[in-house]
């Protein structure tokens, strides 16, 4: 009964129900649009943290052995790790002032550096090498995959001597030009080679050294991790350096940016619950007969609220999917405004958590939007409910304040226009606030 | 005023327009509370009940049936009949129902919305409702009001032999004398008090 009693007082208000699903695709696209802004501006800006320190890898090392690589890697805190050996610094003269680095890397720690090949793959064959575009345009060398590249580097640089290495284009990627240094991914084969099957650098040398990144399982207390790791393997004296993006004070300032939208989440929440709490008052203002009949003929509070909070929820189930649709369509519009001067590609997050927190945050607006209606619609009086209408809030305050009103001057339209504002004060207080808050957002999104 | 009435007995409450007929109706189904003493129904003690606990009572106990019929309007007329039954969780006997709405004549309007019908229909509606949980006290507010005298006196009639049938107890204001004398005590009231 109370199932059919919600369905059909819900078909019967459809002025109402259009009103409050539009109030609700509102709230619920704010929420959506502010929880996919905070969260792409959280990736993003950790990406450019990430970009700065060169590595996504939570930590890192620059001199390691392949022993102590084959140790850390078996460790139960290591959820990935990539490495790298090193041949030389490439120095071909139209390279003047850009870095480059040859050496071999494994896929895990190319893909760490932001260096993993988008066309084509890494190198499999011992004359494969593959490159950023920055380089391959400074060599003027056409994207295409088979082409032959040529580096000048010294096996020692400490000496004179420069080798001339001839290469097959494998691979390339887009090249970002605030990173320190390019990438020239050759085969593992031939930095052995090379470094004549040494399993570490020489004294003052750099070709044959090893370098390691480990990603743990999450980024939670990083340095703990790191000196269990190296505890359980008896290597505390290696030293691994904490990837700055990954600090506390990084993230810490990643959520300073994102309080803004925080403190929009609240102003949504405000003024949604305002506007359908408006909805659902004058609902059951209007309808108080109805629900004192209800009382009379043995319908309990609890039923009551039932019925008032079932009609919420199936305004829930238009509204707020429409919401997150139209919301994250805004977000993804909107985020591009906030990194204006951003080089690398912007990321969209899409992250199912900010459907889930729109979704949940627009649910609680409406839930609390329906806790007063509802409790006044369960506990209107049989009797009084056959009596009540707006006006008696204020004829409340009319035996309460014992104002007269003598009046000689008739009746004007403006005149029962201004005393109907004041019928339900409380109403009309509400209502001026909430377009005096809607007319101060204006203005700030315009800024 | 003080008022005893057994269960079982068919209580017909006259009096002239204002009297307090309906306010002492109103009462005696926990719907109003009295401004002094106290109303005891069976072993409940009305005054001492909560809100929610006089609407539980009001709906296993109390059929009401209302001088404006107070029908669901979004209901149609079975849902109507059937609806303080399945408020309080339990399923309708339907031979029982058939019984009544064969009784009231609304065979033919029983999938129908109140909006459509007579006032007269409306009201025997509002009577199906009152008797359709078998409730131990019918209060009945001028309940053939509306109705022609063939089926006035076979709502009477209704009444008097499920009042018999279930022991229940039935209070019911008129204005019409000689249902009055139909039932087995008469009250006047006039002014609040019993004259």
């Amino acid at each position: 009964m109370i199932r059919t009693l919600t369905n059909r007082s819900f078909r019967k208000n459809k002025g109402r129900n259009m009103v409050a699903v539009f109030a609700i695709v509102l709230t619920s696209m704010m929420f959506t649009a502010l929880f996919t802004m905070a969260q792409s501006i959280g990736q993003n800006m950790t990406q450019m943290y990430l970009r700065q320190s060169g590595t996504a890898a939570h930590i890192s090392t620059k001199k390691i052995t392949d022993a102590q690589i084959e140790l850390l890697s078996n460790h139960p805190n290591v959820a990935y790790y990539g490495t790298s050996i090193i041949a030389g610094i490439a120095e071909n003269t139209r390279l003047a002032g850009r870095q480059l680095e040859i050496r071999y890397g494994s896929d895990q720690y190319a893909k760490d550096t932001f260096a993993y090949p988008t066309v084509g793959t890494m190198t499999e064959k011992q004359d494969e090498i593959a490159l950023d575009t920055i380089i391959l345009e400074r060599l003027n060398i056409p994207l295409e995959l088979g082409q032959t590249v040529t580096f000048e580097w010294k096996p020692d640089i400490n000496s004179q001597e420069v080798t001339s290495s001839v290469f097959t284009l494998c691979g390339w990627w887009e090249g970002n030009q605030s990173s320190y240094a390019s990438m020239a991914w050759v085969s593992e084969t031939f930095v052995w080679d090379v470094c004549d099957n040494a399993t570490g650098p020489k004294t003052g040398q750099i070709l044959g050294q090893r370098m390691m990144g480990i990603t743990f399982s999450d980024s939670k207390n990083i340095e703990q991790k790191t000196v269990q790791m190296l505890t359980d393997c008896n290597l505390t004296d290696l030293e691994f350096v904490t990837n700055l993006a990954y600090s506390a004070e990084v993230q810490g300032s990643i959520l300073r940016e994102n309080l803004p939208m925080y403190g929009g989440m609240l102003l949504v929440f405000i003024a949604g619950y305002f506007i359908i709490y408006n909805v659902f008052q004058i609902s059951v203002a209007s309808d108080i007969q109805f629900y004192g009949r209800l009382k009379t003929l043995g319908t309990t509070t609890k039923q009551i609220r039932k019925i008032i909070y079932g009609q919420g929820n199936r305004l829930c189930a238009i509204g707020i999917p429409a919401g997150l649709i139209v919301g994250y369509s805004l977000g993804v519009l909107l985020v591009p405004a906030l990194f204006p001067a951003m080089e690398t590609e912007l990321t969209i997050s899409v992250n199912p958590a900010i459907f889930i927190g729109a979704a949940l945050f627009s649910y609680i607006t409406v839930l609390s939007s329906c806790m007063l209606p509802a409790r006044i619609a369960g506990t209107v009086s049989p009797i009084e409910a056959l009596r009540y209408t707006d006006a008696d809030s204020a004829a409340h305050i009319y035996r309460k304040n014992k104002r007269h009103k003598h009046s000689k001057n008739g009746v004007s339209l403006s005149g029962m226009a201004w005393a109907n504002l004041w019928r339900n004060r409380k109403r009309t207080v509400m209502v001026l606030t909430l377009m005096c808050r809607t007319k101060r957002w204006k203005r700030r999104l315009r800024c | 005023m003080n008022i005893a009435i057994e269960q079982g007995e068919f209580v017909a409450v006259i009096g002239t327009s204002g009297s307090g007929k309906s306010t002492l109706l109103n009462m005696l189904g926990g719907l109003d509370r009295p401004s002094a003493g106290s109303v005891k129904v069976d072993r409940y003690e009305l005054g001492k009940l909560s809100d929610e606990d006089l609407t539980v009572f009001r709906r296993r106990c109390i059929g009401f049936v209302f001088q404006n019929y107070n029908l669901v309007p979004i209901l149609n007329v079975y849902e109507n009949i059937i609806m303080p039954v399945q408020l309080d969780g339990k399923k309708p006997d339907e031979a029982f129902i058939q019984k009544i709405v064969t009784l009231l004549g609304l065979e033919k309007k029983l999938y129908h919305m109140p909006n459509t019908l007579s006032g007269g229909q409306q009201q025997r509606v509002s009577i199906a409702r009152a008797l359709a949980g078998k409730p131990a006290i019918i209060l009945a507010d001028e309940p053939t009001g509306n109705l022609d005298s063939k089926t006035s006196g076979e709502v009477i009639e209704l009444l008097k032999v499920t009042s018999k049938t279930f022991h229940q107890t039935i209070v019911m204001i008129t204005h019409n004398p000689e249902i009055a004398k139909q039932a087995d005590r008469c009250i006047r009231i006039e002014d609040g008090k019993i004259v």
